[in-house]
């Protein structure tokens, strides 16, 4: 186990900046997910760690050793692979024991952690099955079996669970949540999935473009979003965002817009901002500290759990709204909603960083 | 429906015996004996005869050109995979610079006509004492069979994704063990195959073969020079020698003759 | 340079060297030879090209190559056609098929001489049906047109399959849903043919076509057993004038004609042709 240090990372294919200088410290035991959309460098940021790709420039630290010119076997980690990687001569069984096997284990110990690993992952009828003979979704839990059965100082997953079934997807979430703080293995998790980012990693690290967004608690990132992408990237449906005028009265500072005048918290030392507000946090009913703005029913989509009002505002604005429960409108109703100042967000249009009051 | 089926069988018939006839004539030919051969109106002996494949072998000194021949094939087999599969592997795994140009003239190698090197090794194994030797002949078909095996072992290698390679070396191999060991097992039948085409290729080989050799020779120039000033019915059987062998090779193969042509094309 | 392009550089040295040693260095002491010499620089090819041999086996290796490869690459597509059916037994066809890939020029030529020599079966078969009475000859200096047919059909015959193959696996590596989807936009058989399929397998027969041209330069053994200097070509006139005449400055010389023709028509291929279509060869 060991905290995981990357300073200034780059890596160049050719042009491509797929990491552009990633500046990351990740704890003793910790679960990070990287969450960013496809291709903004995720895996190659999990193969830089693991050492299989070198680095343009930078370094990698596990403790407070310099693992950057370190061969892939001498890191003592440990990868489940996008693409699985599962070695199609190999039996499952064989596959799950031969990290071990390299390691020298004895047969017994072998046999052991092999049968643990298969049970955890619910693969224990396919051990004497050649990887041709499996599933995609079981191909992937042999992968994943294969990463945990030795105890690596670092444990990397990349998308281990993205051929699975909803409901397998689920109930594995968990069981590689509690195997994690059980083991208690440092472990860096890539997916593009908010809702696995959000219930498994201590801290998720949202990345765009080879750079690093935003690192920070799930409920960090949620609350208080480093800039607009992050904040349209997590939640959904995605976060209104509304680019409006500041006006101020006196020491009242107002964003003005789409028939919505909001106030603000401090001084936003901006003639305009992009305000941010999360669907979740617009109700059809006022409650403490909120905001009415008047707004035309288009689509409504029922999900009967909840239901998501698409709605137009004055000056071509368009604002969706989540309301819980089976809730009717009907299209081209005018009705009112209420935004939820104390969840208001304010970037600034220019850098897209969010301003802080 | 009834028609075109048959007219499908037909043509399905038709291309088979035209590729069959002259291998099923040859081999009548090799083991009709002499004076049925010479008798026009006798087109099936009255009898199979194995005395000129005997005399071929046994008189003629067959056996021997058929040792070398094996001898040439095996060492210019190992030398090339030796030499080759290296570099068949470096040019799917690595990326560098020229990597395009080499394997474009690594190409353009086989467009020479090995006659035209056969001449001036001749000079240069004058020097170096390998005129005349198996070794000399093994080394030049090397020459002929090592841009095929390096070609044919790259496209192999990048039918096998890198990352088996890669989560063996996650997982405490060396490259040059997860080669080894994960690599290597899964690119083995193709290399097999690719091997057993050297072999034929190799055994194929004439007139190199003959060019440089005058009491070692391989079976086939051998024959060339042999068989060729003698009666017909030796020539013919000194063909069934030839094809045999490569027939049953090719047989052993033609699960991966395709796919090898289909990787490589990639 | 960064330590994996060594190991890439090292890894491939060796097929360099071997290769610089046993084709470059030959190809080049090949130029040497045909051009040095007591009297002027060209004089052997001044020569050569005096020779109406030369200009005879030019002409007979074109006029073969012209015949041969259309007509292989025709007959390969409509074969690998029938083969991709896959109808009920159609590997035995195509190992049927591939045969004359194992087989070397001499044995196709012994095999072709089997059919057509004066006792062979084509005039057995003939004189036993009472339609001749006495045997044709297909060779011979005075037959030279009926040897020209007897070595094209040969070649058509041995080397058909390797163009075979080339087109068959690009054929198989074409998308299914490609043809599925033809289908249910209605085109006709024919359509699907020239439409889709064919220019799918542009790539393939492309690079088959290279290399049968290519080959088909060099083309000797058949035409040597079979016909001998009857018709001469440009591969065979080398081996006579270094074999038969112990002429290895004439030999020099036309075998740096071959390697010219040889380059300049991979030039051309190429030249419409990513490398990446190329195709390796096997004779
Ligand atoms: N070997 C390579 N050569 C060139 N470019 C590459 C290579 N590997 C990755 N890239 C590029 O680097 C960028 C980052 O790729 P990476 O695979 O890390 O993305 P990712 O975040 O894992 O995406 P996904 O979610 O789709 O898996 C991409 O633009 C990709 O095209
Ligand atoms: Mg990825």
């Amino acid at each position: 186990m060991a905290r995981v240090k990357i300073e200034n990372l780059k890596k160049y294919f050719g042009k491509v900046k797929a990491l552009d200088g990633i500046d990351l410290e990740i704890e003793d035991g910790e679960f990070v997910v990287l969450l960013g959309p496809s291709g903004c460098g995720k895996t190659t940021l999990l193969r830089s760690i693991s050492g299989l790709e070198k680095v343009t420039e930078g370094k990698v630290f596990f403790d407070d050793q310099e693992v950057t010119n370190l061969p892939p076997k001498d890191r003592n980690i440990s990868m489940v692979f996008q693409s699985y990687a599962v070695w199609p001569h190999m039996k499952v069984a064989d596959n799950i024991g031969y990290p071990l096997k390299i390691k020298k284990y004895p047969k017994d110990e072998i046999e052991k952690r092999v049968k643990w690993a298969a049970e955890l992952l619910n693969i224990s009828e396919l051990l004497d099955r050649y990887p041709a003979q499996l599933s995609g979704g079981q191909r992937q839990r042999v992968a994943v079996a294969r990463a945990i059965v030795l105890e690596p100082r670092v444990l990397l997953m990349d998308e281990p669970l993205s051929n699975l079934d909803a409901l397998l997807r689920v109930k594995m979430r968990s069981e590689l949540k509690k195997l994690q703080e059980r083991l208690g293995v440092t472990t860096i998790y890539v997916t593009h999935d908010q809702v696995e980012a959000m219930t498994m990693g201590d801290r998720i690290a949202v990345m765009k473009d080879g750079k690093l967004q935003q690192f920070g608690t799930a409920s960090e990132i949620y609350h208080t979003p480093a800039n607009i992408f992050v904040a349209g990237f997590v939640g959904s449906p995605q976060m209104n965002f509304f680019r409006m005028r500041v006006s101020s009265e006196g020491t009242k500072y107002f964003a003005v817009g789409f028939g919505m005048k909001i106030p603000l918290k401090g001084d936003p030392r901006k003639d305009q901002v992009v305000m941010g507000i999360r669907p979740e946090h617009i109700y059809d009913q006022a409650s403490g500290s909120t905001q009415e703005v008047e707004a035309e029913v288009y689509f409504v989509e029922k999900l009967m759990s909840e239901t998501i009002v698409h709605t137009n505002l004055p000056e071509g604005g368009r604002l969706v709204v989540k309301i819980p429960g089976d809730v009717s409108f009907q299209e081209g109703q005018k009705t009112k909603f209420y935004i939820d100042l104390d969840k208001v967000h304010v970037f600034d249009p220019e850098t897209e960083e969010r301003i802080k009051l | 429906m009834m028609v075109k089926k048959i007219l499908f069988w037909f043509v399905v018939f038709l291309v088979a015996a035209w590729f069959l006839t002259p291998v099923v004539f040859i081999f009548l030919a090799a083991l009709t004996p002499a004076q049925d051969y010479y008798n026009p109106h006798k087109i099936f002996p009255s009898h199979f005869t194995l005395d000129h494949l005997y005399k071929l072998f046994f008189v003629l000194d067959g056996w021997k050109a058929t040792i070398i021949s094996i001898e040439v094939a095996l060492i210019s087999i190992a030398i090339s995979f030796a030499v080759g599969l290296p570099a068949g592997y470096a040019m799917t795994r690595y990326k560098f610079p020229g990597k395009n140009a080499i394997r474009l003239s690594i190409l353009l190698t086989r467009s020479i006509p090995l006659i035209v090197l056969a001449v001036p090794l001749m000079v240069i194994y004058m020097r170096f004492n390998l005129a005349d030797s198996v070794m000399g002949v093994a080394l030049a078909h090397t020459a002929m069979i090592l841009p095929f095996v390096v070609l044919i072992t790259s496209s192999i290698f990048s039918g096998i994704s890198v990352e088996y390679e890669e989560a063996a070396m996650v997982f405490g191999l060396t490259r040059f063990k997860a080669f080894i060991r994960i690599t290597l097992p899964l690119a083995l039948p193709g290399l097999a195959a690719s091997a057993i085409f050297s072999f034929i290729m190799s055994w194929n080989e004439v007139f190199v073969a003959s060019v440089l050799t005058l009491s070692n020779r391989t079976l086939p120039a051998h024959i060339l020079n042999t068989a060729m000033t003698s009666p017909d019915y030796f020539k013919f059987a000194a063909g069934m020698i030839m094809a045999v062998p490569a027939m049953i090779f090719i047989f052993f193969t033609k699960k991966y003759l395709v796919s090898m042509w289909g990787i490589s094309l990639k | 340079m960064s330590e994996a392009k060594t190991v890439a550089w090292l890894l491939i040295l060796p097929t360099i060297l071997y290769l610089a040693f046993f084709i470059g260095y030959p190809l080049f002491s090949t130029f040497v030879m045909a051009l040095s010499g007591e009297e002027k620089a060209f004089d052997t090819f001044l020569n050569l090209f005096h020779d109406k041999t030369f200009w005879d086996a030019l002409k007979y290796t074109l006029m073969l190559a012209g015949v041969i490869v259309p007509v292989q690459l025709v007959l390969a597509i409509a074969l690998a056609l029938l083969v991709n059916t896959k109808f009920k037994g159609y590997s035995t066809l195509l190992y049927i098929v591939t045969i004359p890939l194992a087989l070397s020029d001499v044995t196709a030529a012994l095999m072709s001489y089997t059919m057509f020599s004066p006792m062979g079966y084509i005039n057995k078969f003939l004189m036993n049906l009472g339609l001749i009475s006495r045997p044709i000859y297909f060779f011979g200096f005075m037959y030279k047109t009926r040897e020209f047919w007897v070595i094209a059909l040969t070649e058509i015959w041995r080397a058909t399959p390797l163009v075979f193959v080339i087109i068959l696996a690009g054929l198989q590596s074409i998308n299914k849903e490609y043809l599925e989807a033809a289908d249910i936009f209605g085109f006709t058989k024919a359509q699907k043919l020239f439409k889709i399929i064919l220019p799918l397998l542009k790539p393939s027969i492309m690079s088959a076509l290279l290399m049968r041209t290519l080959f088909a330069f060099q083309i000797f053994g058949v035409v040597w057993m079979l016909a001998g200097r009857d018709i001469p070509v440009l591969a065979g006139e080398t081996y006579y004038q270094y074999i038969n005449l112990n002429n290895p400055k004439m030999a020099s010389a036309y075998a740096m004609i071959i390697a010219l023709i040889t380059l300049i028509i991979s030039y051309i291929y190429l030249f419409g042709l990513r490398s990446k279509h190329l195709e390796e060869g096997v004779r």
